[in-house]
């Protein structure tokens, strides 16, 4: 279909109003069950709280199921005709339209770099080049990620030649965090392209794909944002391998499902995505929330709110899914992934505040509360799965046997056991179909099934992520809830950085002390459970299983798998492991090339940035540079204080200095240049051991230590 | 007729600590031929050596590293044509057109060199410029009113109450614990 052509209303509706159906029919029929058994054992206060929790959480396996049943229709049927149309044409590009950005806060520059380098020789292979410029904006306070990065854009920019078009920002004070540190870059620059191309630290995405995105959003005058789905991909350990396999194998059904209801009013994951800029900067700024921070302040998880902005404003958000060349990467583990759930539940229950703003999109209130819930559902589940343990506590405790009434429904033949059982069906019905049918939808796609590794290996691997996924589940559930609860008593987030790549396995100790509540938790529930009903511990083993073993679940999860066995023949594998696409595969070797080099000296692994931008002549002048450009010399009062300080810092070496001492030097000038040339000719007996040390990595008996410039 | 000796005696401890730190910091210019890296050290050094009657006061080590500055300095302005006095900003400057036009990877034997360096690097070295940023392009971004409803505004209303009040936020938390503990116990003694 021509996608320029607006979406009418009507359409919209009977889409929405056909997924609600769907939803409330098995949502009714569960709950329907479900209050006849509680009204046939005799129905109380508990029980009431017991059925509410229940019929919020079956409303949301339906909705879940629903997606996925008319995604797989959708998928089986051809697709769907109103989607966005992003098939490429050979129009040309706006020249210097598209800015595309990554922001990154304290993240590995190695990789950073490695990731805007694929994206950037992809976006040449296509011949489309002209239409980009790039820029990394730094928000990062960690000193030596700070130096890495200037050196890395420095290194990156002379080899790809892209001076004038590669651009590098970093701010002082990263107020407001990801978003305003977006919003700092509209207000720079925001006239001067026509596009935003929002990515991660982590992100990647082909040339071929931006360039097909910035064609569709020229065809579509009215789209405001156009978000892809990034697959996950290089994962390495056996958590992150699970995380894409289930993705890719899943992923494909649910958003075909999401996009049926979507349409032109979908959301915004913040990254991986296109905004048009104009509508983004006159509508999206950022409303700060009553209160403060847990709840309130400055807005977490911007992405929901700017797409609900963009909306309001009359402006299409569209979902691409069918573009394929756009990939992020997953938490290493277990605790990586709680870390940063953590962070997301915080950033999703500050939405509630939007839930009743005047002037928002119906489908947009329906995007916040759908975030709310999806963490919301973790603490509803362990207050279900408590009062379910108090329900049979009370009832053994009473010494009577369980008597059950006739059911509310005339003429039922079932028995409350029968009726139990159907619900129990039905229920794992709702949770399970969706895999079932993702994997149904694969039947008549060979070379899609092959590149899971084949029948076999996918049936197994998808065996394998079910058993997973339930063991998992409990572990999350009682994180979600730990999380609820310390935000209930106001304690806030720290933004940390999550550790990702397959060298982010946990420690034993850490593995302990995060899990060791949960094992806690669940041998005592366990034990409980088995006093008060055999019957009951068994229905509640699957629960406890995932707590009791959340240590080597969350152990074993975070190794990878043995290298020596063929891919193809190893579990969870997908199709962009067995043949990446060229931007993986590039990114991969440089990499590679990269974890060869040697690494820094483990005595200067903590402030290695201060060491090379005082020593090394290149980096060096590279950094003072970059401090002449932005900021303004010292003030007289001052110099007396930083003289004092580069005195201690030669002296007693970079352990004398507090960070925020370290922090005030690298930022001035002045002193740069000075500590480069004091620490070179002061006499050895002047300087302290660390630096005595550190200036004799550059003797000809030691080879050359490596920098971003120099390797 | 000068009779002092072209280098300093080959025993002298503090002239060999100023020698090697020559070499080092040569080295991390990444001057990678050893030949032209102990020519060019030997070179400064002795021009120290000479240097030192005259600054009895200054240390073997920043006499040679001074005039090792001296070397490197002309040598940028001779490529990149300043003029007049050199400014400790000149050697920041050449060192970045250095590193720039990646005259270490390229031209490895030029740096230093008495010979004219390549016009090529010459070229390069003088248009290398630090792009950080494009033309500004200035936009304001204006927040648009957005009325968050009644229930916010008296959540609002609440919340600021609760958060000025430190009594207030003791009890707050203490009615989240005595909430979930009152449930606990009206559970099980009910």
């Amino acid at each position: 279909m021509n996608a320029s052509r607006p979406v009418p209303r009507w359409a919209k509706w009977l889409r929405r109003g056909a997924v609600g159906i769907l939803t409330a029919g098995p949502t009714g029929l569960a709950v329907a069950f479900m209050a006849d058994m509680l009204w046939r054992t005799g129905l109380d206060g508990w029980k009431l709280a017991l059925l509410g929790c229940f019929a919020v959480l079956a409303a949301l396996a339906a909705f879940g199921c629903t997606q996925a049943v008319i995604g797989f229709i959708i998928r089986r049927t051809g697709g769907d005709r109103r989607r966005l149309d992003t098939s490429p044409t050979d129009a040309p590009l706006p020249a210097r339209a598209t800015a595309v950005v990554m922001p990154v806060f304290n993240e590995d520059a190695e990789r950073v770099f490695a990731g805007v380098r694929v994206i950037y020789e992809s976006l040449r292979a296509t011949g489309r080049l002209d239409g980009f410029d790039f820029f990394v904006l730094s928000d990062s306070t960690d000193p030596d990620r700070w130096i890495e990065e200037e050196a890395a854009w420095v290194g990156l920019t002379r080899d790809l030649g892209a001076a004038g078009r590669f651009f590098y920002r970093r701010r002082r004070l990263n107020t407001n965090r990801k978003a305003g540190n977006l919003a700092d870059f509209c207000r720079r620059w925001g006239r001067n392209y026509r596009y935003l191309l929002v990515l991660d630290a982590d992100s990647l995405m082909t040339g071929d794909t931006i360039v097909r995105l910035v064609q569709t959003m020229e065809r579509q005058p009215r789209a405001g944002i156009i978000q892809t789905v990034p697959r996950l991909v290089n994962g390495t350990t056996r958590f992150a391998r699970l995380q894409q396999f289930a993705s890719r194998l899943y992923g494909p059904v649910f958003q075909a499902g999401l996009n049926f209801w979507h349409l032109d009013e979908s959301n915004y994951w913040g990254h991986n995505a296109l905004l048009r800029l104009e509508p983004f900067i006159e509508y999206c700024a950022l409303p700060e929330l009553p209160g403060r921070e847990p709840f309130g302040g400055r807005i977490l998880s911007h992405d929901f709110v700017e797409a609900a902005l963009m909306v309001r404003a009359g402006w299409g958000v569209w979902l691409a899914p069918d573009l394929a060349g756009s990939f992020e990467e997953s938490p290493a583990n277990l605790i990586d992934f709680a870390k940063r759930d953590r962070r997301w539940l915080q950033g999703n229950l500050q939405h509630s505040w939007l839930l009743a703003a005047r002037g928002l999109h119906s489908t947009s209130r329906l995007h916040f509360a759908s975030g709310i819930l999806g963490y919301l559902a973790s603490p509803l589940w362990l207050v279900f799965l408590l009062l379910s343990t108090l329900l049979v506590f009370r009832q053994q405790a009473t010494g009577l046997t369980l008597l059950a009434k006739d059911s509310l429904v005339a003429g039922s033949a079932l028995g409350l056991r029968g009726e139990a059982a159907l619900l129990f069906v039905g229920t794992m019905a709702l949770l399970f179909l969706p895999k079932l049918l993702a994997l149904l939808d694969l039947v008549g796609r060979p070379v899609e099934v092959a590149g899971f590794g084949g029948s076999r290996c996918l049936l197994a691997s998808a065996a394998a992520e079910t058993v997973w996924s339930a063991l998992s589940a409990p572990i999350l559930m009682l994180f979600h809830s730990k999380f609820l609860l310390w935000l209930a008593l106001g304690r806030s987030v720290a933004w940390v950085t999550q550790r990702r790549g397959g060298d982010g396995a946990p420690e034993w100790r850490e593995a302990i002390l995060t899990h060791s509540w949960q094992t806690g938790v669940g041998l005592l529930w366990g034990a409980a459970a088995l006093t008060l009903d055999p019957v009951f511990f068994v229905w509640l083993a699957p629960v406890l299983a995932g707590l009791v073993l959340s240590i080597p679940l969350s152990l074993a999860t975070a190794q990878a798998p043995a290298p020596e066995r063929p891919a193809g023949l190893r579990l969870f594998t997908t199709p962009t492991e067995l043949s990446p696409p060229p931007v993986l595969a590039a990114l991969a070797t440089y990499r590679k090339s990269q974890a060869q080099r040697p690494p820094a000296p483990p005595e200067f692994a903590a402030d290695r940035g201060l060491l090379q931008a005082a020593l090394d002549p290149y980096v060096n002048a590279v950094h003072v540079s970059l401090l002449r450009e932005k900021e303004t010399a010292a003030p007289a009062e001052d110099r007396d204080r930083f003289a004092a300080l580069r005195e201690r810092l030669i002296t007693a070496g970079p352990g004398a200095l507090t960070p925020r001492d370290k922090l005030a030097l690298l930022l001035d000038a002045n002193s740069m240049i000075r500590l480069h040339r004091d620490l070179w000719s002061r006499p050895t007996a002047q300087l302290a051991e660390w630096w005595r040390l550190a200036i004799r990595q550059y003797n000809l008996l030691a080879p050359a230590p490596s920098t971003a410039l120099h390797r | 007729m000068n009779t002092a000796p072209l280098a300093p005696p080959p025993t002298d401890p503090a002239w060999n600590e100023a020698y090697q730190r020559v070499e080092s910091y040569l080295r991390a210019h990444r001057i990678a031929h050893p030949l032209a890296l102990n020519r060019l050290t030997a070179a400064i050094v002795g021009r120290a050596w000479a240097a030192a009657p005259g600054q009895p006061q200054s240390d073997p080590v920043a006499l040679a590293l001074r005039e090792a500055d001296t070397v490197i300095t002309d040598w940028f302005a001779r490529v990149l044509e300043q003029s007049g006095p050199h400014s400790r900003r000149l050697g920041v400057r050449g060192r970045l057109a250095l590193a720039l036009a990646d005259v270490p990877g390229r031209w490895p034997a030029s740096f230093l060199a008495t010979d004219a360096p390549a016009p090529e690097l010459t070229m390069q070295m003088r248009q290398a410029i630090l792009y950080t940023s494009p033309l500004p392009g200035p936009m304001k971004m204006t927040l648009r009113p957005l009325a968050l409803g009644l229930f916010a505004g008296v959540m609002d209303w609440l919340w600021l109450i609760l958060q000025h009040s430190a009594g207030l936020r003791v009890v707050r938390r203490v009615l989240v614990v005595a909430a979930v503990v009152g449930l606990g116990l009206l559970a099980f003694f009910r």
